[in-house]
C-alpha cells in the first residue's frame, strides 16, 4: 500500500471526495433524465409564464391585484398571505402554548388537568382534520345575514369581517413604520440608558427623552402629511359587504386552528424547559423574598429558554410549512394560488414547484436563522 | 470504523449516480400494449360526481364518463368489468395521466388549446358538450347572472370554472369574490353553509351537486351559459395508436345510435342486409384488426354498454334524478351537435 494511504487525514479526504463525486453524478443523471424526459413528453420548461397575466381573481390580496396582474405579482400576493398567517400564528400560538404551560404547573388542580386534556387534544389530532373542523364550525356559527356593531361600523356575516378602514396620513403604512421604527428607537435607547446607569451609578439627566421619542416621531410624520384622517365603514350590499377592511373566514379558521394544534406542543416545550430548572433556584428565591411573579420573570423563564428555543425553532417551523394546507379551506395562500391555481392554468409544474419549494425553505431558514442569533445569545455559555 | 462508513456511503452514492444515469433511448412500451400485459385498464375519473362517475354502496364505479371506460375494456378484453378506477381531483387529473398511472382519463376535462398543447397531452372526442352555468339559492331572489354583482362565488382550483367566471365578471363589469378550494365537497359544504351564494362549474355538474342537498327544489340554474366546455376523455401524446382506439370507441357509441343499433338488438343486426350496419359490426371490414382490436370490437362495446343514447338515457335520462336534457348532444340528424365520422 502506498505511503500516503497511512495518513489518516489524506484517507478521509479522498474518500470524502469520492462521495461528493458520487453524490454530484447523483444529482446530474437524475436532472439530465429529467431534462430528456421533458422533451420526450412534449412539456415547455422556462420561466417566462411568470409574466403573463392570470387572469383570475383573489379573494385576499395584501398588495393591489387584479385579473391584468402577471403571474410574479400573483406570487407575491400568496406570499404575503402565507406570512401572514405564520406571523400571526407564531404569535399566538406562542402566546397560547405559554398560558397552557403555565397553566400545566400551577398549584390548582382543575388547572392542571385542564390543561393537560387540552395538550393531549390537540397534539393527538391531525393538523388538517383541526383546520376543517375550525372552518366548519366557523361556518355555521357565523351569522348569514349582516350583524352590525359600533353604530354600523363594523360589519359581521358569514363572508367575512369587515372593519372600518382608518387612514392616517396619505397612507397607514407610512404611521406604521414610523411606530415600528421609533419603539425600536425606543428600546435600544432604553437599553443603552440602562448601560449608562450601571456602568456611572447615576441617572442620565436627559432620561426622560425615551418617553417622548415614539409620540415626537409619530405627529411629525403625520403633520408633515398634513394631519389628513378619514374614516370609511364598510357598507352593506345586495350580496355582500364593500368598502371596509375585509377579514375573511378562512383565515381566522386556519390561524385559530394552527394555532390551537401548535400551542400543544409549544405548551410541553415550555414545560419541559421550565421543569429543567433546579427546585434549588426556586428555593432560593423564595428565601430571599421573591413572590411567585417575580420567580417565574427573573429566575425560572431566562434558564428555561436556553432549553426552550432550540425546539420552539422547529414548532415556528411547523407553522410556516402547516399553512400550506390553506387550500383545505379555501385560503389563498403560496401553495394555493401559485403552486395550485397557476400550476394548473398554466401547466409549468415542475418550474412552479420548485419555485414553491425554494420559498418555503427560504422563510424556514429565515426563521431558523434568526431564532439561533437569539439561541447563541442566552446560551449556556461553558468553560471550554 | 469510521472508514468503513465512509466506503459504504462512497459506493453507495456512486452506485445510485449510476443507477440513474441517461441509458441509451428508452422508447416507452405502447400504450395499449401495456394494458393488454397489464389484464386491465387504468381509468382516471372525478371523485364523485352524481351521473358521470360516483361510486354506489358496494364500491362499483358508474356514469356517463365511466361507461366510456367500460366500453373501451369491453372493446380491449371483451369484459366490461376488467377497468381500474382512480379518483383524481383537479389538480392531480393531468399528472396522472402523463405519469402513467392511468391510460386515459374520462373526467369531465373541458378541451382546451392549452390543455391540447402545453400538458403533453391529447384529447381524442367530445363525449359531452357542456357550458358554464351558476347555481344560486332560489332564496337570493336572482332570476339572471347579469345580477350577481359583487356576490361571493365558489368553485375547485384548476378548472376552467375559474378562469371563465373572471372572464364574465370582468366583461359585465362587475365585481365578485372567489372562494376557491381543492376539495370539491369542502366547496359544495361552504356554498351549503352560505360562505358563497354563487356555486359555478359545468352545467351537468351543477345538476349532479343540487342532488346532494336536502332539497334541491330549493337551488336554481341560472339561465346563462357563459362558456364552451366540450368534456371529452384525454390521453398521452405520442400514442396515436391508442387515441385511435379511444377516439374511434367513442365514434362507434355515437354511429351506433345514428344506425339504430342497441345493446338489446345487436344480435339481430348481425343478421342485416345493410351494409353500413355490415361494415359497422366488422362483419365484411377489418377496421377492428386495423387499430390494435379484434373485428368484432363495435359488437363488444354495443353488448356491454349500449349506444350513445342508451348510455345517456341510464345515467342523465329523465328517470334520473339529474334529468338533463339531451339538448345539443343529440344527434346531428336531430339537431344535435354529436356527429361522428363514419366507419369505412
Amino acid at each position: 500500500m502506498p505511503r500516503f494511504l497511512y495518513n489518516q487525514k489524506t484517507v478521509q479526504f479522498l474518500l470524502q471526495g469520492l462521495i461528493l463525486l458520487g453524490l454530484a453524478f447523483m444529482i446530474w443523471g437524475v436532472g439530465s433524465n429529467l431534462a430528456e424526459n421533458i422533451e420526450a413528453k412534449g412539456l415547455q420548461f422556462g420561466l417566462s409564464f411568470l409574466f403573463e397575466k392570470t387572469g383570475f381573481g383573489i379573494s385576499q390580496t395584501l398588495i393591489s391585484y387584479s385579473e391584468e396582474s402577471t403571474f410574479a405579482q400573483l406570487y407575491l400576493v400568496g406570499l404575503l398571505n402565507t406570512l401572514l398567517v405564520a406571523v400571526v400564528g407564531i404569535i399566538l400560538a406562542t402566546v397560547l402554548g405559554l398560558v397552557i404551560a403555565l397553566a400545566r404547573l400551577s398549584a390548582n388542580p382543575v388547572l392542571r388537568a385542564w390543561a393537560h386534556s387540552y395538550i393531549e387534544i390537540t397534539r393527538n389530532l391531525p393538523a388538517l382534520f383541526q383546520i376543517l373542523f375550525c372552518y366548519v364550525v366557523l361556518l355555521n356559527v357565523l351569522p348569514k345575514t349582516n350583524l352590525t356593531f359600533f353604530f354600523d361600523s363594523v360589519i359581521l356575516n358569514v363572508r367575512g369581517l369587515y372593519l372600518p378602514v382608518i387612514t392616517v396620513g396619505y397612507h397607514s403604512v407610512y404611521i406604521i413604520l414610523t411606530i415600528i421604527i421609533a419603539s425600536l428607537l425606543t428600546f435600544w435607547f432604553s437599553s443603552y440608558l440602562k448601560a449608562y446607569r450601571e456602568r456611572t451609578g447615576r441617572n442620565a439627566s436627559y432620561r426622560y427623552v425615551v418617553y417622548a421619542l415614539l409620540p415626537v416621531a409619530v405627529l411629525c410624520v403625520w403633520a408633515f402629511q398634513g394631519f389628513t384622517f378619514s374614516f370609511a365603514p364598510p357598507e352593506a350590499g345586495r350580496f355582500n359587504v364593500t368598502g371596509g377592511l375585509r377579514i375573511i373566514p378562512e383565515f381566522i379558521a386556519l390561524t385559530l386552528a394552527l394555532s390551537i394544534y401548535t400551542a400543544g406542543f409549544i405548551a410541553e416545550i415550555i414545560r419541559a424547559g421550565l421543569s429543567s430548572v433546579s427546585k434549588g433556584q426556586t428555593e432560593a428565591a423564595q428565601a430571599l423574598g421573591f413572590n411567585q411573579n417575580l420567580i417565574y420573570r427573573f429566575i425560572l423563564i431566562p434558564q428555561a429558554l436556553r432549553l426552550i428555543i432550540p425546539p420552539l425553532t422547529s414548532q415556528y417551523l411547523n407553522i410556516t410549512k402547516n399553512s400550506s394546507l390553506a387550500i383545505a379551506v379555501g385560503y389563498p395562500d403560496l401553495t394555493a394560488v401559485f403552486a395550485g391555481t397557476a400550476l394548473n392554468q398554466t401547466g409549468h409544474t415542475i418550474e412552479i414547484i420548485l419555485i414553491t419549494l425554494l420559498t418555503y425553505l427560504s422563510l424556514s431558514l429565515i426563521t431558523s436563522v434568526a431564532m439561533n442569533i437569539y439561541n447563541e445569545r442566552i446560551k449556556l455559555v461553558g468553560r471550554t | 470504523m469510521c472508514s468503513r462508513l465512509f466506503f459504504f456511503l462512497a459506493g453507495f452514492f456512486m452506485t445510485l449516480g449510476l443507477a440513474v444515469l441517461p441509458s441509451a433511448s428508452q422508447t416507452q412500451q405502447a400504450t395499449l400494449d401495456e394494458i393488454k400485459k397489464r389484464g386491465s385498464l387504468n381509468c382516471g375519473v372525478t371523485t364523485g360526481v352524481a351521473g358521470f362517475s360516483s361510486p354506489d354502496d358496494a364500491g362499483n364505479w358508474t356514469g356517463f364518463d365511466v361507461d366510456l371506460c367500460r366500453a373501451l375494456a369491453a372493446a380491449i378484453f371483451d369484459d366490461p368489468t376488467k377497468v381500474k378506477f382512480f379518483p383524481l381531483s383537479s389538480k392531480e387529473r393531468f399528472q396522472a395521466l402523463v405519469a402513467r398511472q392511468i391510460d386515459v382519463l374520462s373526467r369531465v376535462t373541458t378541451w382546451t388549446m392549452s390543455r391540447d398543447t402545453e400538458l403533453g397531452l391529447d384529447f381524442t372526442y367530445i363525449h359531452y358538450y357542456d357550458g358554464q352555468g351558476f347555481l344560486v339559492p332560489k332564496s337570493l331572489g336572482v332570476t339572471s347572472a347579469k345580477e350577481l354583482d359583487g356576490a361571493s362565488v365558489c368553485t375547485q382550483t384548476g378548472t376552467t370554472s375559474e378562469l371563465n367566471m373572471s372572464d364574465y365578471f370582468r366583461k359585465n363589469n362587475m365585481s365578485y369574490d372567489p372562494v376557491i378550494f381543492e376539495d370539491y365537497k369542502a366547496s359544495v359544504a361552504a356554498f351549503q353553509a352560505g360562505r358563497c351564494q354563487v356555486f359555478t362549474n359545468d352545467a351537468s355538474g351543477l345538476s349532479a351537486v343540487r342532488l346532494r342537498f336536502a332539497n334541491p327544489d330549493d337551488y336554481v340554474v341560472l339561465p346563462e351559459i357563459i362558456s364552451k366546455e366540450p368534456l371529452g376523455p384525454l390521453v398521452r401524446q405520442n400514442d396515436s395508436a391508442w387515441a385511435d382506439i379511444v377516439r374511434w370507441t367513442g365514434f362507434a357509441l355515437i354511429n351506433a345510435e345514428e344506425l339504430g343499433i342497441t345493446s338489446s338488438n345487436v344480435d339481430e343486426k348481425l343478421k342485416s342486409d345493410n351494409p353500413m350496419v355490415k361494415r359497422f359490426l366488422g362483419i365484411d371490414s377489418t377496421f377492428g384488426e386495423g387499430i390494435g382490436l379484434t373485428n368484432d370490437w363495435t359488437v363488444r362495446i354495443i353488448k356491454a354498454v349500449g349506444n350513445y343514447g342508451e348510455i345517456f338515457k341510464r345515467h342523465l335520462g329523465p328517470e334520473t334524478p339529474l334529468n338533463i336534457n339531451r339538448g345539443i348532444n343529440k344527434l346531428w340528424t336531430d339537431g344535435g351537435l354529436q356527429y361522428a365520422p363514419p366507419v369505412r
